[in-house]
C-alpha cells in the first residue's frame, strides 16, 4: 500500500465474500488504483498481496454488482467484488 | 418481484398474492420451493448459513426475470430468496412464474431457478453435526445446465 489518499477516483472497493473473505481476513477495504488495469492484471496483484487465496485463477469477480470476465477492465471508482462459484437455490 | 430476507415465507401467501395481480392473465401458475438438505454425503447436516451480497443479489435475479419474460410469456414473475443462519428442512427459495399457458410457465420457472444457482452471489456454509464447517462447491451439473439454457432455451437433457 502507498501512503497517498485513496479517494475514489485514484482507488477501488473491494469486497470479499464466503470462503474468499475467510482466506483474505477481511471482507472490504480499498485499494488504490490510479488507472484501469485488467480483471486478470489486478487478481496477480491480490495473489501478491494474498497468497493463500492461489490459485485465483479460480475466483469470479463482479464490477459494479455484475459478473465481469476476468478479461474485464477495473476502472478508478469501481466496486469490485472477489469471490468463488456461487451456490445459491 | 424480488425478495431477499433472512424470515421465512408463507408459499401460500405469497401465491395468492400472485394470483391476484396476475388475475385475468394466468391460465397456469408454475413454483418451485427450494428446501435445506444433506450437501455432505457422509454426515449429517446441522445447520446452513447463506452469505449474500446485497444489492447484487435482487439485480441478478430482477435481470433473470426480465430474461424470462423476453423468452417466455411471462404475467407475473416472483423470487424469493432466504439469507442468514438455516436448518435441515428449512425453505431456501421460492420461485412463482404466472403465465396464460403452462409450458411457458414451466420453462420459465426451471429457467430461472437453474440460473440463479449459478449467478445469484450466494454462498452455502454448511456446519456438520461434528461441528465440521465447509463452504459448498458449486456443481459442475448446475453450470452446465444454465450453459444449456444459454445455448438452447430449453432445458439441459442431462441435468438433475
Amino acid at each position: 500500500m502507498t501512503h497517498t489518499t485513496t479517494t475514489p477516483t485514484s482507488s477501488i472497493k473491494v469486497l470479499y465474500f464466503a470462503q474468499v473473505a475467510e482466506l483474505a481476513g477481511l471482507r472490504e477495504e480499498r485499494w488504490p488504483l490510479p488507472k484501469p488495469v485488467t480483471g486478470t492484471d489486478w487478481l496477480s496483484g491480490l495473489e501478491a498481496r494474498y497468497p493463500q487465496l492461489a490459485p485465483v485463477s479460480r475466483l469470479k469477480l463482479a464490477i459494479n454488482q455484475t459478473h465481469a470476465p476476468h478479461a474485464s477492465l477495473i476502472r478508478p471508482g469501481d466496486e469490485v467484488a472477489v469471490f468463488e462459484p456461487v451456490t445459491g437455490g | 418481484m424480488v425478495l431477499v430476507q433472512p424470515d421465512d415465507f408463507d408459499s401460500a401467501a405469497l401465491l395468492a398474492a400472485l394470483r391476484e395481480r396476475s388475475a385475468g392473465k394466468a391460465g397456469a401458475v408454475v413454483t418451485f420451493t427450494g428446501y435445506v438438505r444433506d450437501y455432505a454425503q457422509d454426515a449429517a447436516t446441522q445447520s446452513l448459513f447463506l452469505e449474500h451480497y446485497p444489492g447484487m443479489c435482487e439485480r441478478e435475479i430482477e435481470d433473470l426475470c426480465d430474461t424470462a419474460r423476453q423468452r417466455w410469456e411471462v404475467a407475473e414473475c416472483l423470487v424469493v430468496h432466504r439469507y442468514g443462519e438455516l436448518h435441515n428442512g428449512d425453505q431456501i427459495v421460492f420461485v412463482a412464474v404466472a403465465s396464460a399457458h403452462r409450458g411457458d410457465a414451466f420453462r420459465a420457472c426451471e429457467y430461472i431457478i437453474d440460473a440463479l444457482k449459478t449467478r445469484a452471489p450466494f454462498w452455502k456454509r454448511e456446519t456438520l453435526s461434528s461441528g465440521d464447517r465447509f463452504w459448498v462447491q458449486q456443481r459442475e451439473a448446475d453450470a452446465e445446465k444454465t450453459q444449456q439454457w444459454d445455448d438452447t432455451h430449453t432445458p439441459a437433457a442431462h441435468g438433475k
